[in-house]
């Protein structure tokens, strides 16, 4: 039986958190890695945004249902991957 | 069952036809309810009918490997389904209904004989297909030259636009869809926006609080398709409440 769960993808940017009100449904904690990826990999490549002075002042803090900080995710990590 | 009026209609399309052309569409209109996330069409099969929405609005979407981006909305100003007025029968875009409502549909087929009768009825729904092109092709230059927080600023002042209600039902997640941008992008332009007080986010709900600093923040984003559907139709897309 496959378990899914709702993670929330919460930005933290230059000391300030930014909740995800909605989340996204996982299988797994392997699994928030490579959306945390993907998504930092988007916003920093192929997004523009004015507010923010760099995406590279981002980070995400994934929390699951319960509120646990499950992955701590810096976007600088988009570079070391590619 | 008593004959629909045409001084009943709030289709901006359907009120502006001439008596005569509406007396050739009249006996199909049919009326029906449009549901959150209905499909008016899908990419790639016949499109069966043209919809004049009365209330509510429908998106426009592509798909594509990366996802689903919209591009181009309907309210009560236009018609979904604009390929049928230009003898297609079907689209590689998806049609599916944004913000519930109430509408009249006709066959395409039974359009398409109306507008081969009448060159006053293809004319003016062939002026609405030219106001929907310049619509598309400011959707195309507001994703290749403005930051996410101005698309987010235009696509919330065109729902406005349509909704005629300052509190607008809206999911971030729904939102990626329309933007094409991933959900924490959304997540964080929301956040600047209501930071500056233009709009207040709760879950699920947008509320426009200051349409004028809107408007500024979108830049030239917005504005330029709906001074084209105003020079075109000489009334504007937003009606006066």
């Amino acid at each position: 039986m496959r378990w899914i769960v709702r993670y929330f993808m919460n930005v933290r940017y230059r000391g300030r958190l930014i909740p995800d009100p909605d989340g996204d449904e996982l299988e797994n904690e392997e699994a928030v890695q490579g959306h945390a990826l993907a998504n930092a990999y988007d916003l920093v490549f192929h997004t523009r945004m004015d507010s923010l002075r760099s995406w590279f002042d981002c980070s995400f803090e994934v929390t699951d249902e319960s509120g646990i900080t499950v992955l701590v995710m810096p976007f600088g990590e988009v570079v070391s991957e590619t | 069952m008593a004959q629909l009026q045409q001084s009943s209609i709030r289709n901006r399309l359907l009120a502006s036809l001439s008596c005569d052309d509406f007396a050739l569409v009249q006996p199909h209109l049919e009326a029906v309810t449009l549901g959150v996330r209905e499909h008016l069409f899908r990419a790639e099969q016949k499109i069966t009918h043209v919809t004049f929405p009365e209330y509510g609005i429908a998106s426009i979407v592509a798909d594509t490997e990366e996802g689903r981006f919209e591009v181009g909305m309907v309210g009560s100003e236009g018609l979904v389904g604009t390929a049928v007025v230009l003898g297609v029968d079907r689209t590689p875009h998806t049609c599916m209904v944004q913000a519930a409502g109430e509408a009249f549909r006709i066959g395409a087929d039974e359009l398409q004989a109306a507008m081969d009768h009448s060159a006053t009825l293809r004319a003016l729904l062939l002026r609405f297909v030219h106001t929907f092109i310049v619509q598309v092709s400011q959707t195309a230059y507001a994703n290749a030259g403005y930051s996410i927080e101005d698309r987010l600023a235009r696509w919330l002042l065109m729902t406005h636009d349509r909704l005629e209600k300052d509190d607008m039902p809206v999911t971030h997640e729904f939102l990626s869809v329309m933007l094409g941008t991933r959900r924490p992008g959304v997540t964080l332009a929301v956040q600047m926006l209501e930071g500056t007080g233009v709009i207040r986010a709760t879950r699920g709900h947008v509320t426009v609080r200051d349409r004028e600093k809107l408007e500024q923040i979108a830049g030239q984003a917005y504005g330029f398709a709906e001074k084209e559907y105003s020079n075109v139709f000489q009334f504007p897309i937003k009606r006066d409440r």
